[in-house]
């Protein structure tokens, strides 16, 4: 009998929707902002496909009518039975697609109610009839939407993230062992998630404490420590509450609370770091549980 | 080589032939460990200009390497391909196959420049 190779599998998880992708496989480029992107998946090879979101806002929007606009584009290249995720209440597609200079191509359009956004995505017919079975049997009946009233999961490479609801992400940057996601709520929050990898190398080179003092994001504001916040300070675990201010002497203008927590994660060998500013009348839990939330993360 | 006797780069290799490829450690006068560091010390061929000016031929230089250095130093056996060396770094390290390619390859490459390892590609 012959013994099938066992393919493994990870995932990709960004701006509110994720799919399962072959342990090889990685995301090669990322556009876009919470409204409208793009993200190219590729291999060592090359790109393999091409997954784009648009959140077209209007609560009247006609998912079904989107769909078969853009297939009527394509005349008679409408293929049958196109994969049909959870959560999706539109699908459509069609194979064989050809545009100027570029070779064919199958787009996979759904649209989802409950996650109020529409996917694009667009595999080309040149790569490895393996790789193309895949995505065809695998990645597309397997994508899955996040609700807007539910935490959102945030996975890129080997970090994984878990954002409280209403969170959108504003800037990132992803480096090779620091991986660094900036979000906001219109309520004048902003969450800083960081993952700092190996921990061991990390923390041999800049104590605990000291994470912080290099934020990947730019600002205005700088950090105090408050006098009648709660400190802890352990070699694994750090957590210090303070105010985020305006530079002197403009301090006194709009201060914000700020919580930061790092902690050293033996498990997965990184450091995980976490900053969360907020209004004098919320509370700062949010910090603690997104610090929850990278657990779990590591491949 | 060219007229003047420089050794002209060939064309880049092929990536895939690059993951396939199996390094090999040259020739080192003295592997030890002192403090989780690894120091390997190899000959090394000075430059031209250097010898005119009257500079020995060979001289010795060692190299530290740090946990994860050694780790992927260690592991250029000559049998295994840079591709299962990735694996069994991103498997150890819990890295993603991207991440790990990305540090590997680099510190391949530095290892190849510095001599410390040897590695023949199949060219297409």
């Amino acid at each position: 009998m012959a013994v099938e190779k066992q393919i493994e599998t990870d995932f990709i998880s960004w701006q509110g929707f994720s799919m399962p992708l072959m342990r090889e496989w990685r995301p090669l480029r990322i556009e876009g902002v919470f409204k409208k992107g793009s993200i190219t998946i590729g291999d060592v090879s090359g790109p393999l496909f091409e997954a784009r979101w648009l959140r077209p806002g209007a609560a009247d929007f006609d998912g079904r009518a989107w769909i078969d606009s853009n297939k009527m584009k394509s005349n008679d290249k409408i293929a049958s039975a196109p994969p049909r995720p959870q959560g999706f209440t539109s699908v459509g597609w069609i194979k064989g697609f050809e545009e100027k200079d570029s070779g064919k191509k199958t787009v996979w359009w759904g649209y989802s109610v409950e996650g109020q956004i529409i996917l694009e995505i667009i595999i080309s017919e040149l790569v490895e009839p393996a790789a193309y079975e895949w995505i065809i049997s695998n990645v597309l009946p397997s994508v899955k939407v996040f609700k807007p009233e539910e935490e959102w999961t945030w996975r890129i490479f080997s970090a994984q993230f878990k954002v409280p609801a209403g969170f959108i992400l504003e800037s990132h940057k992803l480096n090779n062992g620091d991986m660094s996601l900036c979000f906001r709520r219109p309520r004048k929050e902003r969450l800083i998630l960081r993952q700092v990898y190996p921990a061991e190398l990390a923390l041999s080179r800049r104590a605990l404490e000291k994470w912080f003092e290099n934020s990947p994001f730019s600002e205005r504001r700088r950090f105090s420590e408050a006098k009648d916040g709660c400190r802890s300070v352990g070699k694994k675990d750090f957590t210090v509450d303070g105010w985020k201010l305006v530079p002197f002497p403009l301090g006194f203008i709009r201060p914000r609370r700020c919580s930061r927590i790092a902690v050293v994660d033996d498990a997965s060998d990184r450091i995980f770091l976490t900053e969360y500013e907020y209004g004098k009348r919320d509370s700062g839990e949010i910090a603690q549980v997104a610090v929850k939330g990278m657990r779990g993360g590591t491949a | 080589m060219n007229l003047f006797g420089n050794i002209v780069k060939s064309s880049s290799i092929d990536r895939s032939a690059a993951l396939n490829a199996c390094p090999i450690r040259t020739n080192a006068v003295k592997v030890e460990e002192k403090k989780e560091k690894v120091y390997v010390t190899v000959l090394f061929q000075r430059p031209k200009w250097q010898r005119w000016l009257g500079a020995e031929e060979e001289c010795r230089r060692s190299f530290g390497l740090d946990k994860y250095g050694a780790e992927v130093y260690h592991a250029c056996d000559g049998d295994t391909p840079v591709r299962k060396i990735v694996d069994k770094f991103a498997r150890n390290h819990k890295l993603s196959i991207a991440e790990a390619e990305m540090s590997v390859s680099t510190f391949i490459q530095t290892l190849l420049i510095k001599g410390l390892i040897v590695m023949e590609v199949q060219k297409k």
